[in-house]
């Protein structure tokens, strides 16, 4: 049974700050940060959203919208309203009180007025802040026939790195029958097992349920979070389900690029992500922002294993293990290797640039170096797990 | 049992709707507060606190499903019984936030009873 637009409503939360993406996030919420020099986070959930037939899409922003907002408006708006298909970034608009989105439970109870309006039988609560795809269709599938109240897709990881994460028990049924939000100590978990299923926070839920789990919590004192609140409170009384998602059509990937190591090391992972495993596939393309800039033009440059984005310029130089982005300009004699050089960069000639982040619109000058030296760099930027990340419009 | 009687806010337009109520309910020994519109409503629930409101929906200006929403936001843990002429608005999502809904009769025992068992619940608390 495939997704069909009129019983199913899509909220996306992208109200992230992505604390720990900081210097990246200064300017930006999580979700539209961007992702491999050419995509912002965002991309990935919109388009497995979109390439499933989720095509009535409200994407529920908070803090340092503006980007984000101009991003879904110029790369994301061109779904046929007529047909009643949109895709609509919703501002908190404190319309309720003059407070801010306090969870995610919240962040939904706030639109309640749009389930109003709307009326599905379903609905689907996605986040903003992760790198995977996905067929939504075979989660909803499960979640039609099992007649589950609430569907929570989950992934299998290591015990020992599930500190920062909810960890469920599934039974064989596929019923959650225990959850855990972000155990402090593996031996909380439940179970033998070195693995355990964690809740990767995309939820499918009849309406009717979410509505009174969240009108119950939000008459009591909680913190109105998925995770922390709904989500065990509802264990026992309702039938909450788990869908495998590494048994669905793509779930060789999920990353939640949280931190800057674990965004740098899912950027450095896409170069090396080719044919089958790659994250972009003929039959599931991820939609951004298009670029009307010519190609790329190198001059006698040497280029391993890297992209290059349109508009740039690179003069005699050596790019090893890079994701450049579109209009950046890189000077003869200068070297870079495992970067990210986000977008519109200028880099001037014999500099050595390695492991950096350089979001957009950063200019270098002649001869400089950025994380070679951390210790003396740290005078001049933020450094994190050995990484040198220069902000958006970083002069140095 | 607490000493203090329990307050109960009534919001509602109708005078005559607000005065049986209020004999209702000070009959019970509770503490009887009305308002004669969402906005007045609101703002007693800003100078005093109250255990209970009871709420009207179809009212001139703000509505009651307006005032449910600032009420619940606000107030959380406050609860509010719906009392409305009209069953219809119990299928919108907006009123389920509410405790309870009880659709406006003659006989007012369902109203009483609900208020009753809410504020025994306080207690119990």
């Amino acid at each position: 049974m495939p997704i069909s637009n009129s019983n199913v409503l899509t909220f996306v939360l992208a109200g992230g700050k992505g604390s720990r993406l900081y210097p990246l996030t200064r300017d930006r919420s999580k979700p539209a940060v961007h992702f491999a020099a050419r995509f912002r986070i965002i991309d990935w959930v919109l388009s497995s959203a979109v390439n499933s037939g989720l095509r009535k899409v409200y994407v529920l922003t908070q803090f340092k919208s503006l980007s984000l907002e101009k991003h879904l408006r110029l790369g994301w708006n061109f779904l046929a309203h007529e047909l009643g298909e949109f895709m609509q970034a919703v501002p908190a608009q404190q319309r309720i009180s003059e407070q801010w989105y306090s969870g995610t439970a919240d962040a939904i109870f706030q639109n309640v007025h749009l389930l109003e309006d709307h009326r599905p039988e379903h609905v689907v609560i996605l986040s903003g802040d992760h790198i995977y795809n996905m067929d939504f269709n075979e989660m909803y599938q499960q979640h039609v026939n099992s007649g589950a109240d609430l569907t929570l897709a989950v992934l299998e990881i290591d015990k020992k790195e599930s500190d920062q994460f909810g960890v469920l028990t599934v039974g064989e049924d596929g019923e959650i029958t225990s959850f855990i939000e972000k155990p402090k100590d593996p031996s909380m978990i439940p179970g033998d097992s070195p693995v355990c299923h964690i809740n990767m926070g995309i939820y499918i839920f009849k309406t009717d349920a979410l509505v009174r789990e969240l009108a119950t919590d939000a008459r009591e004192a909680t913190a109105h979070d998925f995770g922390k609140n709904i989500i065990p409170s509802m264990l026992g009384r309702c039938r909450v389900q788990g869908f495998d998602f590494v048994k669905s059509r793509y779930g060789n990937y999920w990353r939640d690029v949280g931190t800057i190591q674990s965004f740098y090391d899912a950027n450095m992972e896409f170069l090396n992500l080719k044919d089958s495993s790659s994250l972009i596939k003929d039959d599931w393309r991820i939609r951004t922002v298009g670029e009307q800039l010519p190609s790329a033009y190198l001059e006698d440059c040497e280029v391993v294993n890297s992209t290059v984005g349109s508009g740039s310029h690179l003069e005699r130089c050596k790019i090893t293990n890079c994701l450049i982005g579109r209009n950046v300009t890189i000077g003869e004699g200068t070297e870079i290797e495992n970067s990210i050089i986000v977008a519109n960069a200028t880099i001037g000639k014999n500099c050595i640039i390695k492991n950096a982040i350089l979001d957009d619109r950063v200019s270098i000058g002649d001869s400089k170096m950025v994380g070679v030296n951390l210790e003396e760099e740290k005078k001049f930027f933020f450094i994190s797990d050995g990484i040198a990340v220069l902000p958006k419009n970083f002069e140095f | 049992m607490s000493e203090t009687p329990k307050k109960i806010l009534v919001i509602d337009d109708e005078e005559n709707v607000r005065e049986l109520l209020k004999l209702e309910f000070s009959d019970l020994g509770l503490t009887v507060l009305t308002a004669n519109s969402a906005f007045n409503g609101l703002q007693v629930l800003k100078d005093q606190k109250v255990d209970l409101v009871v709420l009207d929906i179809k009212m001139p200006g703000m509505d009651g499903i307006e005032a449910l929403e600032k009420i619940i936001s606000t107030q959380r843990g406050l609860p509010v019984i719906i009392h409305s002429a009209y069953s219809h608005y119990k299928d919108n999502y907006l009123t389920w936030s509410a405790t309870s809904y009880v659709v406006k009769s003659g006989d007012l025992s369902e109203l009483i009873e609900k208020a009753q068992e809410i504020l025994a619940n306080q207690e119990e608390e």
